[in-house]
Formats: structure tokens, sequence, C-alpha cells
């Protein structure tokens, strides 16, 4: 199973939690990073 | 609207009452949070041409896994824009070291809420997005506090390199759920 996300809509301010696709969770793992990006 | 001077004697009207309501400084529009069950929040439909400039505030966060940050994408059409963000600022710890950050075509503008620890309760950032409903580059002013075993402040902005009219944004952390991150976006009065 993939995570939860949450929806909100400003339109209608009605949020609804609900499964992330598995196109959705793989373009989330293919940048979240263990760390803070290098500081200069 | 002109600025309306009362005087003494002066009745305050329903009319008058709506009228400055309608055009306070900064209008509500929406708000969101997480509870420990979700990976991050999605905002659709926030952004539109009813106002040009808008004002994020997040007012608390805590990850599930300490030394998590907060990561912030654009949407379109309910769908998030990863790529092509640019960031810097300058920062400082409460030590005096510097807490300065910068990012480069990345995927996400890292908007420098950063907590070490996943039973402190930290706030906080403020974030000015500029015309982001407009099909031009989208800008950001940023400031954001942190802790990394001390705390520190960071001041900065972000952009957006791809003219694009964008309607919602997104909140993550670099990794798991956030116990909870509270946010409410506001639009600046246009007149």
């Amino acid at each position: 199973m993939n995570p939860m996300i949450k929806v909100i809509d400003g339109e209608t301010n009605v949020d609804t939690e609900r499964e992330m696709t598995d196109e959705e969770y793989a373009e989330l793992l293919s940048w979240q990073i263990p760390d803070e990006p290098t500081q200069p | 609207m002109a600025i309306k001077t009362f005087t003494s004697g002066s009745v305050l009207t329903a009319s008058d009452t709506n009228t400055y309501l309608a055009n306070s400084g900064l209008v509500y529009i929406s708000e969101g949070s997480t509870s420990s069950s979700v990976i991050g929040l999605n905002f659709n439909n926030v952004f539109s041409s009813t106002y040009d400039n808008y004002r994020i505030v997040i007012d608390y966060f805590r990850p599930v896994t300490a030394s998590r940050f907060v990561a912030l994408q654009l949407r379109v059409g309910g769908v998030d824009t990863a790529t092509n963000y640019y960031y810097a600022y300058r920062g400082i710890y409460t030590d005096g070291t510097s807490a300065d950050l910068v990012g480069v075509a990345a995927a996400f503008v890292d908007i420098g809420v950063f907590n070490s620890s996943n039973t402190l309760s930290l706030s906080s950032a403020t974030i000015d997005i500029f015309a982001p409903n407009k099909t031009e580059k989208t800008f950001f002013n940023i400031n954001s506090s942190l802790f990394d075993s001390k705390f520190g402040a960071r001041n900065g902005m972000a952009e957006h390199d791809t003219s694009t009219s964008f309607t919602g944004f997104s909140l993550y952390t670099n990794g798991g759920n956030m116990t909870t991150l509270r946010c409410k976006i506001y639009g600046y009065r246009q007149a």
C-alpha cells in the first residue's frame, strides 16, 4: 500500500485523504533525499 | 477602496462593515494540517486570477522521523511540478554558526524549515509567492526558523524558472510522514 496524502480544495475548503497513486509515489521517491542539500 | 474616516456620531453600517471585511489586507483562502497518517499536503485551486500575490503561513511542524526538512512543489491540474526550482538563503544558528542553504535546478523548494527532533514542535515559516497564477516565472520570499540541536533562522528567496500558471502547491518532508504540519493560505488584497 502506498502512503496516504491529504488533498485540500481551496475553492470548497473540503479536504480528503487518499492513497497516493503508484505514479505519484514513484515521483516523490525520485527526489526525496536523506539530508538537506549541501550548504555553501 | 478609499479609507473612510469615521467621526463622533457616525454610524457604522452593514455596508461599511462588509466593505472592510472584503478589503482586508490579507484575505483568508484555505488551510490544512496533517496527522501522522499522511505523508504530505496537496493544496488544489488556491491560486487563481482573484489575487496576484499570496502568503503561506506554516506555524507548526513536527516530523514522524527526526531530521527532516519541508519541501514545497508547485502544482497545476492536480499534479506536482518536480523540476527547475532555485533557492538561496542566508541563515544563522543561535551559536553564531552558518545555516546558509542553496538549491540549483532542484526538484523542490526547501523552505528552510528543518527539525532534527521528532518530539519538538517547531514553527515556522512565512512564504510570499508572487503571481503564481500568471504565466510567468514564479518568485518567493521566505522567512523560516529551524532546529538542528540548536535554533536557527533563514531568510531568502526561491524561484521556479519556467513560465507556468500554477493553481496550487504541495508540502512534503524529505522522507516519511509528518506528525503535524499546519498551514494557512491568504491572498493579498488587490486594491
